[in-house]
């Protein structure tokens, strides 16, 4: 049995800059015919915001009116630290090594259970020390977590009746200019820590990067997240619940570790702080481009299209505006009726799409020439005189020039069309 | 009559008669055609009449018994309308990874049902004796969306086409509490969560683990293989597997994975067929489970 239920969602945007407070509100309606589970409720996403602090419901993007998703609603609630419109690039390289053994230690007392582990305040200079003998902590390293792993015997109640303690984990992520990195094999350090501190185990990656000197734009937040809401993140996540993101930033992307060499890309991290594994990623390089020519012409006009985007994408989506698409790279297409185009080209590549958009890119214009004609009124009167003209030309002009000059002895003048 | 079997250990029937475990004498037996039976967990029975008379009262019984080919199944939910939760197509890589691997190791598939072709019967909730499910499977491998509160994610086709496809309901570990009690040994969630609730434990009767994860994850078609190269290729337990490929595979993600095992003797213990030994059954069950997680 269908139903209507009808869900609002409240989009609120508080933007500071330079200590000027601007308050945006705007409601959002949406309504949601659908057919629920039993447990099943409507699903918004929502977002907040920098210096910026973002609090917006936006409402999981529905492709017909009914249905429910696992997850109901990706509620953002964060703040957006000031981001540069350009990233620098830098290329990743894996070592054979890295390539072969994620894990550079590993004791045999690795799964026995153990009496006592370090305290929280202990490992991390427990796990410094560990290191100096694999090299050492890097600069570029930033603790992220340490967490506690324990086995434990537990009745179907939760009640836990014994507990097993088996490591301390200590792990460190790398940023680069404050840009973590994430994304298929991430870089990043963990040590396990034993009883007495004893070493257990440590797994590491940590790329060859160096900076490619190439700069590239990258889309603000908030397209980021209107990529999201049409499900387009980097990896999706087998969830059912929920999702509440309260960190938004920046960050570089690498890929998968077999991918030897590769460049890291900027990414949009959506995450939360507070239950681990929520992370969405979101492609953030603006790499779509294309040229055109020609760009202007009688009907029927034929155009090629060139895609010259960057971050060598495999798939494209051309709209040339007269109602007609073609995925091919380079595409010939003829117009044959009289008119400005707004263009757009979106490819993708094995991360993400970027869409560039071209208003009135191309103009097309009939292939008679135009045959010139105006009236105007009032055509007679006392100066000042406001008078206004009009165009009446045959075979549609596309631009025009206007001539006034003094005329004693002549009825009219013509004017002349392009 | 003298009855031995390789493997030792194996129940003997004489005439559908309860004669002990091989090897075995059995002395005083009547004169005529007797059939012997001998049954062992984990290998086909084994049958044959022998034939006693005063010219050969006596007779030498040594049955080679061969071991039952090792059982699965698979429930991949992977099509859903929203594009945000559309796991198209990595569901279908990841069933069929686990199929191709298995089916290459000689196991017998049992069912591999995807989207709305996976029921809550297969999550074995009918209190059929036999032939319900996962129950029929010694190892179950399900793909999907999950969550701790809810379950696990069932679907339903819309009502105007066939895919994609919209929620219909949740399996609660309550549906399959003293359910799983014929044949299965281990089932993976390859889902969000689940495993945290401890509530699965009245699920495992017969069976001896659930492995799966703490939080919510992301998809990954390697993750079958890089488990079945642990447990197979280098006859790792099947939680050490576990462990082995969820940190190569989510490393630094902060995704939290985990099993619960009904003991820690089937943890320690436990090995796919014919990779190692394999822990009994926990019986009486003691109602606790063995619950471990570790971050990635």
């Amino acid at each position: 049995m269908l139903r209507g239920e009808e869900m609002k969602g409240v989009m609120k945007l508080i933007i500071t800059m330079g200590g000027i407070a601007l308050i945006c509100c705007a409601i959002l309606l949406v309504l949601n015919y659908g057919q629920f589970g039993p447990l099943e409720k409507e699903q918004p996403i929502t977002n907040a915001g920098t210096l910026t602090w973002i609090n917006q419901t936006i409402p999981a993007q529905h492709i017909a009116l009914q249905l429910q998703m696992p997850y109901d609603n990706i509620v953002i609630n964060a703040t957006v630290p000031e981001t540069p419109n350009t990233v620098v690039l830098y290329k990743g390289t894996v070592s054979d090594d890295d390539l072969n053994h994620l894990r550079k230690f590993e004791s045999p007392n690795l799964m026995k259970d153990k009496r006592s582990l370090p305290s929280e305040t202990e490992a991390p200079a427990l796990a410094a020390r560990a290191l100096e003998l694999f090299g050492g902590l890097p600069n570029d390293a930033v603790l992220a977590s340490i967490f506690r792993s324990e086995a434990y015997e537990q009745k179907s109640s939760g009640e836990i009746t014994a507990r097993y303690p088996k490591w301390i984990s200590v792990s460190y992520n790398r940023e680069i200019n404050g840009m973590i990195l994430t994304g298929g094999d991430r870089d990043g350090i963990s040590v396990d820590l034993g009883e007495n501190g004893e070493l257990l185990c440590i797994r590491k990656l940590w790329r060859t990067i160096e900076n490619t000197g190439q700069t590239v734009p990258v889309i603000p937040a908030q397209a980021a997240i209107d990529k999201m809401q049409k499900g387009e993140t980097i990896h999706k996540l087998q969830s059912s619940n929920d999702l509440f993101i309260d960190s938004i930033r920046l960050g570089y992307y690498e890929r998968k570790k077999d991918i030897r060499e590769s460049i890291l890309e900027p990414v949009w991290i959506f995450k939360s702080t507070t239950i681990t594994g929520v992370e969405l990623l979101v492609y953030a390089r603006q790499f779509a481009n294309f040229t055109a020519t020609p760009t202007y012409g009688k009907a029927p006009l034929t155009v090629t299209f060139t895609d010259t985007s960057d971050a060598s994408p495999t798939k494209w989506n051309w709209d040339f505006g007269d109602g007609t698409t073609s995925t091919v790279q380079n595409p010939q297409h003829t117009y044959t009726t009289a008119g400005s185009y707004n263009v757009s080209l979106r490819a993708w590549n094995d991360l993400g799409s970027d869409t560039m958009e071209k208003a009135g890119y191309i103009t097309v214009r009939n292939p008679a020439s135009p045959i010139a004609s105006f009236t105007a009124t009032p055509t007679s009167g006392n100066a000042p005189l406001a008078v206004k003209f009009t165009d009446l030309s045959a075979n549609g002009p596309l631009a025009w020039e206007w001539s006034f000059f003094v005329c004693d002895h002549c009825n009219y003048s013509r004017s002349r069309l392009l | 009559m003298g009855i031995s079997s390789v493997p030792s250990g194996a129940t003997i029937y004489l005439d559908n008669v309860y004669q002990g475990v091989t090897p075995q004498s059995l002395e005083n037996i009547p004169f005529g055609s007797h059939v012997v039976k001998l049954t062992l967990g984990n290998y086909q029975d084994w049958s044959d009449n022998v034939e006693l008379t005063a010219a050969s009262p006596t007779a030498s019984v040594n049955a080679v018994l061969k071991p039952v080919p090792p059982t699965y199944s698979i429930t991949v939910v992977e099509s859903f309308r929203s594009n945000m939760s559309d796991l198209r197509p990595l569901g279908t890589e990841v069933g069929d990874t686990v199929a191709s691997t298995l089916n290459s190791a000689g196991w017998v598939q049992k069912f591999y049902h995807k989207d709305y072709f996976v029921t809550e019967q297969d999550f074995g909730i009918l209190d059929a004796p036999l032939n319900q499910g996962l129950d029929e499977s010694i190892l179950h491998y399900h793909f999907g969306h999950g969550s701790k509160d809810r379950g696990l994610v069932l679907v339903k086709p819309n009502e105007i086409g066939d895919i994609p496809l919209v929620p219909r309901d949740f399996l609660q570990p309550i549906q399959v509490a003293n359910k799983w009690d014929y044949k299965n040994k281990w089932v993976i969630f390859d889902a969000c969560e689940l495993v945290g609730d401890p509530r699965w434990r009245n699920a495992l009767v017969t069976s001896h683990g659930i492995l799966g994860f703490q939080t919510p994850k992301t998809p990954d078609s390697q993750l079958p293989s890089r488990f079945f190269q642990y447990a197979m290729n280098e006859d790792r337990t099947v939680g050490d597997a576990w462990i082995q490929a969820t940190q190569d595979l989510y490393y630094k993600t902060g995704i939290i994975a985990a099993y619960r095992f009904d003991n820690k003797d089937q943890l320690d213990r436990d090995h796919l067929p014919g990779h190692g030994e394999m822990a009994p059954d926990e019986y009486p069950d003691d109602y606790s489970t063995y619950y471990w997680q570790w971050e990635c």
